[in-house]
């Protein structure tokens, strides 16, 4: 009973797992069939400094799809508000553009970043863990 | 005891030595091997032993299948093991046992093992040890149910420590584990080339400089109000 427990608790815990976005990476807001959806992990990412790469990227049909991905994102910033990087974004207001990109708080030896980007009805979602110090650092290695 | 004595009362000890040798090594030829053994024994000291010799008879027997035991000390290759294996090892359960009888108080101890080990009715016991029948059978039930108490919790902690070696190696197996995988509107792709440029894509769209977006967005904020 006891391994049993341990194993589905195993199978549950994701590395994003704790975030209120966490939902939208598993397809419980968008149905996987409207997403396009990247899982990279292990040695492929170590030229980025990554370990772990999660991105979703879907168009939403309605203003309420927007405004539930913008609510989680906004959660995700109140729990983490020392670490923001680029905060074209607005909390109360909802723009046809918006970006936020967050430090979160480190897991293990990994730093954790959470980006979210809008443009229009257009919305990407990422989720990335590694030694990467910054996202100023990753914008030079992407170049 | 003279050689006809001997004799006499071997021939009845037999099938009871055989049982005693075959709950340790089950029903093989070794059970009937060491009983051999046994009666050898008991021959060569035939002049220094006293009627009845039942009891000593069964000890000796209990002796030998324990030193066969731990002589044989079967080796097998560890990927090889099951659950199961582990389970129907007779000899590994018997020792278990044997180390769990040691741990009880001593009257307890002593009573279950002439009881089960020696073969010796709850009646003789309570002869021999000047006590009663009654309180030899409530000795020997909490005996048993002390053995099977802590036989129980060493089993649970074994099977405790099994799951959590199997949880570490599997968390360590999908902790090291590559994965390169897109879903793009549902339909899979693992062709490494095409997940890298669709991630290296996204990752360069949030990376972008948006400083003239920024200005942009303002300006469109401003009059749209």
């Amino acid at each position: 009973m006891i391994i049993t427990a341990c194993f589905s608790m195993l199978i549950s815990v994701e590395a994003q797992s704790g975030l209120h976005i966490a939902p939208l990476f598993e397809g419980k807001i968008i149905p996987q069939q409207r997403m396009v959806e990247t899982r990279v992990k292990g040695k492929m990412l170590s030229k980025y400094q990554l370990t772990l790469f999660r991105s979703v990227r879907f168009n939403a049909n309605t203003k309420q799809e927007i405004a539930r991905v913008h609510d989680l994102i906004e959660l995700d910033k109140k729990k983490y508000p020392s670490n923001i990087y680029s905060d074209n974004y607005s909390s109360t207001k909802s723009r046809s553009k918006e970006t936020l990109m967050l430090q979160l708080s480190k897991e293990g030896n990994h730093n954790r970043f959470l980006c979210y980007k809008r443009n229009n009805e257009e919305v990407t979602v990422i989720y990335m863990e590694g030694t990467l110090n910054s996202l100023d650092t990753l914008r030079e290695l992407i170049k | 005891m003279t050689t006809d004595e001997f004799k006499q009362q071997a021939e009845g000890l037999r099938l009871q030595l055989i049982s005693v040798a075959q709950k340790y090594l089950g029903t093989t030829d070794e059970a009937e091997d060491i009983v051999q053994d046994t009666m050898v024994k008991l021959w060569l000291m035939r002049e220094q032993l006293k009627s009845p010799i039942s009891a000593f008879a069964c000890m000796v027997t209990r002796n030998l299948c324990i030193d066969c035991l731990r002589r044989k000390h079967p080796t097998v290759d560890i990927t090889q093991l099951s659950c199961e294996d582990d389970l129907s090892d007779d000899g590994e359960q018997i020792e278990q046992m044997l180390r769990v009888i040691d741990t009880l108080p001593s009257t307890q101890r002593t009573i279950l093992r002439m009881h089960h080990l020696q073969g010796m009715k709850t009646k003789e016991i309570a002869i021999v040890l000047g006590s009663t029948e009654v309180a030899v059978r409530k000795t020997l039930s909490r005996a048993r149910s002390m053995v099977r108490k802590r036989l129980i919790a060493i089993f649970a902690a074994a099977s405790l420590l099994i799951g959590i070696s199997m949880v570490t190696v599997h968390v360590l197996k999908v902790e090291s584990s590559d994965e390169c995988v897109a879903y793009v509107y549902g339909k899979k792709y693992t062709d490494q080339q095409t997940v890298l440029a669709e991630m290296k894509r996204t990752m360069g769209e949030m990376t972008e400089d948006n400083t003239q977006n920024e200005i942009e967005q303002q300006l469109n904020d401003l009059f749209s109000n």
